[in-house]
């Protein structure tokens, strides 16, 4: 079954090989009723670690993605259980290595992005873009990986399997 | 056995007495003096081998389940519902509070927690399927803590690995968190309030706040369609 699912994965990264580099640089690969699969480029994800500064408890820090859409707005991929700043920032670390070496990024998360995009008040700056707002689009974060494998997943983190159930989504 | 007595003492003083050990020079006899010491009583704490017996013999007729096959996407979401169904039954008898916990309210919060995962190894400050903090374990079981009006006893952090462990522990903590965010917000909370004092973010005004918010909403507003 393992094996099956990691075959399943390499097929995934093998159709970003023969697809080439030059694939949409945001696409939204799968929603089922709260399944999301995202294949985006590297340069559309920002990263951030927010310190819960209220928050009853201290050294919490919130994990979070956001990621320029193809209406140029920005949704938002958060992990709601909170992290020690050493582990949150490690995560950068980590996922910024996969976005470095990746051009084509593929995100798992769980919500909804059929629906409206409502436009707020908050604003990200995307390097060499601009700056967007955010559309109050959210997606529990679930796992990110490259065309080459790497991989991180919110809960297991780079451990194998990864992605794990049930991501990728069979079709 | 699970139907739970009224109790009005919940800590009695054990007297001095013998009590046996192995032989040993210090003890050649078997036998020791054990010095006054406190005892909870049967009803007030549990222990990992109440918490089986609690959950093997409750009477799960009439009980309210938390809803199944809609957050089938996550592995392992249903797995749960019988250990969700029980804990959350017995806690709301225990504490007897004018709004009982809705099991669907534990799924959603656990859904946002670790999706379902037993042991998500990611995270130093959290332990478990209800990522109950190593503070809060603390809590738990201390005697002359904050949750002392019932307090678990014996339970490791490895145990927090367990579900049929971390759940009952959660569900406790989720109500000593009713009690909190009463007393914050001067009225009973609702379950979104709950569920915002259980991750510590009532009061936040953070950016994750409205977003943890919205997320739980998603994964409650599917269990109840």
């Amino acid at each position: 079954m393992g094996c099956l699912k990691n075959s399943h994965f390499l097929l995934y990264i093998l159709s970003f090989l023969v697809c080439g580099c030059a694939g949409p640089s945001y696409k939204v690969l799968h929603q089922g009723r709260l399944a999301v699969e995202l294949q985006v480029s590297p340069d559309r994800v920002l990263l951030e670690c927010e310190y819960q500064y209220d928050n009853d408890m201290k050294n919490l820090y919130g994990f979070m993605m956001h990621i320029l859409d193809d209406e140029n707005t920005v949704l938002s991929i958060s992990q709601f259980n909170f992290l020690d700043k050493e582990s949150c920032y490690k995560r950068i670390s980590k996922i910024g290595e996969i976005l470095k070496t990746g051009k084509q990024i593929y995100i798992g998360g769980m919500g909804d992005l059929t629906e409206p995009r409502i436009q707020q008040e908050r604003q990200y700056v995307f390097p060499g873009k601009g700056t967007f707002f955010y559309n109050n689009r959210v997606l529990q974060f679930m796992v990110i990986a490259n065309e080459h494998g790497l991989c991180f997943d919110a809960f297991s983190g780079a451990e194998k399997p990864c992605p794990r159930d049930p991501f990728p989504i069979k079709k | 056995m699970a139907r739970l007595k009224k109790i009005n003492h919940k800590v009695t003083i054990v007297h001095e007495h013998p009590f046996h050990v192995s032989i040993s020079k210090k003890n050649p006899n078997g036998i020791t003096m054990r010095d006054r010491h406190l005892r909870h009583l049967s009803g007030t704490y549990l222990d990992p081998t109440e918490i089986e017996n609690v959950f093997s013999n409750y009477d799960r007729k009439g009980l309210l389940y938390p809803t199944s096959d809609k957050l089938e996407e996550y592995k392992n979401a249903d797995i749960y519902d019988d250990v969700l169904a029980v804990w959350t039954d017995y806690f709301n008898r225990k504490f007897n509070t004018n709004s009982p916990i809705d099991p669907d309210v534990i799924k959603a919060l656990i859904a946002s927690e670790s999706g379902f995962r037993s042991d998500p190894p990611e995270n130093k400050i959290a332990l478990g399927i209800a990522q109950i903090t190593r503070e809060t374990f603390k809590i738990l079981q201390d005697s002359k803590g904050e949750a002392k009006d019932f307090i678990f006893s014996k339970i490791c952090q490895k145990d927090l690995k367990n579900p049929n462990i971390a759940i009952p522990m959660c569900i406790r903590w989720l109500h000593r968190k009713n009690a909190t965010a009463k007393s914050k917000l001067g009225r009973d909370p609702n379950h979104e309030e709950l569920i915002l004092e259980y991750k510590g973010i009532l009061k936040s005004k953070t950016d994750l706040k409205n977003k943890a918010l919205k997320n739980y909403r998603k994964h409650y507003g599917l269990l109840k369609k």
